[in-house]
């Protein structure tokens, strides 16, 4: 009998390992053509990049000089390196201190309960972040157009002005007008991410505070913030990322004008690799720049990603 | 594990059967009809436009060969050349921007000589000065032939209504800077909505040197001399022409919008009347009439120059560069064929008349019907200069090449556009830095080709009988 019930464990044993043998191998089938993908068009080119930096190539055909660390010490060495990386900085930060904050306040004022027509306000919102980046910073070239631009019309208009501001055409105002587009468009998404974090928060502890006396400006500070902090995070990395690898509006709205006002790391890059003029790309040259600018990333991202866990871990209770 | 096999079988047969469908569409309909690619960079081969028209005649009149045309405009074209010769795609023909040299092309295999699958005599057709070593033959390989006029280069474009309205001679435009200056206060005083001037400042375009060129005559848009052999982005001339670029801008006479401005925008702006005057290329013609909606009332001038017996003078190439056929092309003689359609007298006469492109052949520029064209004609014969061609020794031609491969310094349009918006108070010590920035480069340029064993310097650059006002392949 015992022998009996033994065999029977065995082949449901044997039957359960069979199913998860199958499970896996229908797991490795279908992470196989994402693993080609990541293969081919992320780690490649990566890998491709680092060798590329070490020699003098144009591009075309495999490259040949070997220049050993001159692409990286001619990027090093290069002051319109750093103004364009003191750009991204300037740029980064300016989203990050803007968007974070302030899409935290929309969001709770979307996410009560009392607001009318929430749906549409969401929709608004999230509205620019569907638009494709290019035609972005196209249409806004025209809003912020000293003559005829929307934006100054407007702001002459309600008195707000005297003089019409020449928003492109001043390295100060350039930025601030690239950050201002930067923080509309990509607004609508931290928004999503707050409200998602916000809709994770226990209603009870609302009640027990409220029982206690608790107003609406404590509620925040001691319940709403402390438990969104994971979100904080995450939310800031993302929005670091995101602003520190910013072209395509950088490119379509300011290409990096006037006078390297608004040049951003990733249209120095693209300007060496791709833009020609009088000769063939700087390939070389360019994945120099763009591996000192990976690694900037990189340490901005470990440091981002150390806080992620740590506070991401951390019991809210 | 048969299910796995089973499902990648699927994938391969899934995979054949794609790229099986690819090779049969390209041997589908006549088995004798070949299929070449043309890649342009010019706009007349965009969708619609004229080179469209006259593909579609060529392959009407050789059913066996049928040509699929793509355009793609400026960097992208150039990224897009790059792309396909790095994965071995060359299309069949290419007609590349400018910034592909014929010496890039054959240094790096893309092109082959086109005298064994063109028409006798293909040269022949020419005038003899539609040929120059190193910009589209080398020896009696002929690579290229004149796409337009080769003695080409700027003129001033004026909005005449405009002019008009603001109480101006509308046949009277700016002969001289002081002219322009009172013009341009006028029309940006009485018309509303248009300022007298506009300039691109956003773009590697050269309006501080053509202003310059007339008391520089030697001097190149890209700021080299050929008299000096060196550059002289700083010289007084340059500086001088600055000055007006910026007592123009304290004036209020030159479009708010321009320090913003790319060429294309730039066009724009000018199309729509915003500005009255303006400096632009040979192509401006075409790109008024097909891509700025048929611009009307406006006409074409020298560049101003500062005093009234002065006159304007630039520098062209003798020569012009049009399509290559790529050394991977496994159609020659079709592409052969297609260059024949390209070079011949009634392309270039219907290109002239109906794309408003000036003609490379002398017996057409007779014939211009368009008044804008007309004038442009007469403005470069009056002021554009054949300058030196040193691209014709091969070693001064690879100091170039090796020049371009080093670190550029900051552009000279860089440093205009940073003085115009106030960014850089000290613009001459800055323009001086610059220059010296770019000799510095040109001189490691020949010492690196020197280290590989050519005899080459500074000389083979230096033209002291060139003074800018002859033609110097005439002299």
């Amino acid at each position: 009998m015992e022998v009996v019930s033994t065999a029977k464990r065995s082949a449901k044993k044997k039957h359960i390992s069979t199913i998860r043998r199958r499970e896996v191998m229908w797991c490795y089938i279908f992470l196989f053509p994402q693993l080609v993908i990541y293969l081919a068009f992320t780690l490649w080119p990566i890998i491709a990049s680092y060798y590329f930096g070490f020699f003098n190539w144009n591009g075309t055909g495999w490259p040949t000089h070997f220049i050993g660390f001159q692409n990286f010490v001619e990027v090093l060495q290069d002051s319109y390196f750093w103004g364009a990386f003191k750009n991204s900085f300037i740029y980064t930060i300016g989203l990050v201190v803007i968007v974070v904050p302030t899409s935290l306040i929309v969001a709770i004022i979307l996410n009560s309960p009392k607001l009318k027509f929430a749906t549409f306000f969401r929709s608004m919102f999230f509205l620019p972040v569907v638009l494709t980046m290019a035609i972005v910073g196209i249409i806004m070239k025209n809003i912020f157009a000293f003559e005829g631009g929307f934006l100054n019309e407007v702001l002459l208009n309600i008195g707000v002005i005297q003089e019409p501001i020449n928003w492109l055409g001043n390295t100060a105002f350039a930025m601030v007008a690239l950050i201002l587009v930067g923080v509309w468009k990509g607004f609508g998404i931290k928004v999503i991410y707050w409200l998602a974090g916000l809709q994770t928060l226990p209603k009870d502890l609302y009640e027990a505070a409220r029982v206690d006396g608790a107003g609406i400006v404590q509620q925040f500070i001691y319940i709403t913030l402390p438990l969104l902090i994971p979100f904080l995070v995450v939310i800031t990395f993302f929005q670091t990322v995101w602003a520190f690898n910013v072209f395509d509006l950088v490119k379509t709205f300011t290409n990096g004008g006037p006078y390297f006002g608004t040049d951003v790391v990733p249209l120095y890059i693209y300007r060496y690799a791709f833009e020609i003029e009088g000769g063939f790309p700087r390939m070389g040259f360019a994945s120099a720049a763009g591996i000192i600018y990976g690694f900037a990333t990189m340490i901005i991202s470990i440091i981002l990603g150390i806080l992620v866990r740590k506070f991401g871990s951390t019991k809210t209770t | 594990m048969k299910k796995l096999v089973a499902i990648l079988l699927v994938c391969l047969f899934l995979l054949a059967a794609c790229s099986s469908g690819a090779s049969n569409n390209e041997n589908s309909g006549d088995e004798d009809k070949v299929t070449i690619s043309l890649f342009s960079s010019h706009g007349q081969f965009n969708k619609g436009n004229f080179g469209e028209r006259m593909v579609e005649e060529f392959m009407e009149a050789n059913p066996d060969i049928h040509v699929e045309i793509s355009y793609a405009h400026g960097s992208n074209y150039n990224d897009t050349l790059l792309a396909l010769a790095s994965s071995g795609d060359l299309p069949d023909v290419i007609q590349p921007t400018g910034n592909f040299s014929l010496i890039d092309l054959i240094e790096n295999d893309w092109v082959q000589p086109l005298d064994d699958y063109v028409r006798d005599g293909f040269r022949d057709d020419f005038p003899d000065s539609a040929f120059a070593e190193g910009i589209n033959i080398i020896g009696d390989d002929t690579y290229t032939f004149p796409r337009i006029v080769a003695k080409r280069g700027s003129a001033l474009y004026y909005h005449t209504d405009l002019m008009e309205e603001a109480g101006l001679d509308p046949n009277a435009p700016p002969q001289t800077w002081d002219e322009l200056l009172e013009m341009s206060k006028q029309i940006t005083e009485n018309v509303d909505g248009a300022y007298g001037f506009a300039v691109p400042l956003n773009e590697d375009f050269p309006h501080v040197i053509l202003l310059a060129q007339a008391m520089q005559p030697t001097l190149d848009t890209n700021g080299f001399d050929h008299q000096k052999g060196a550059y002289d982005l700083d010289s007084p001339h340059v500086i001088e022409a600055m000055e007006f670029l910026l007592k123009m801008r304290d004036e209020g006479v030159i479009h708010p919008n321009s320090p913003t401005q790319e060429l294309l925008d730039y066009q724009g702006l000018w199309a729509n009347k915003q500005a009255a005057f303006g400096f632009n290329g040979h192509h401006f013609v075409r790109v008024n009439e097909f891509e700025l909606d048929g611009v009307e009332d406006y006409n074409v001038a020298p560049i101003p120059v500062l005093e009234e017996e002065m006159q304007h003078s630039q520098l062209s190439l003798g020569a012009d560069f049009n399509a290559y056929i790529s050394s991977t092309t496994e159609h020659p003689e079709a592409a052969g064929k297609l260059i024949d359609w390209f070079s011949s007298q009634e392309f270039y006469e219907r290109q002239q008349a109906e794309d408003l492109l000036l003609s490379p052949l002398d017996s057409n520029l007779d014939e211009i019907d368009n008044e804008q064209l007309k004038n442009l004609a007469n403005v470069f014969e009056e002021t554009v200069v054949a300058r030196p061609v040193f691209e014709q020794d091969e070693a001064a031609f690879k100091v170039k090449q090796e020049e371009a491969a080093l670190s550029e310094p900051q552009k000279f349009w860089q440093v205009v556009q940073g003085a115009y918006i106030g960014e850089i108070d000290d613009w001459q010590s800055e323009l001086t830095k610059i220059n010296d920035a770019y000799n510095e480069r040109f001189q490691q340029a020949i010492e690196n080709v020197q280290a590989e064993g050519e005899n080459v310097s500074q000389d083979n650059f230096t033209f002291p009988d060139f003074d800018g006002t002859k033609d110097y392949l005439v002299e």
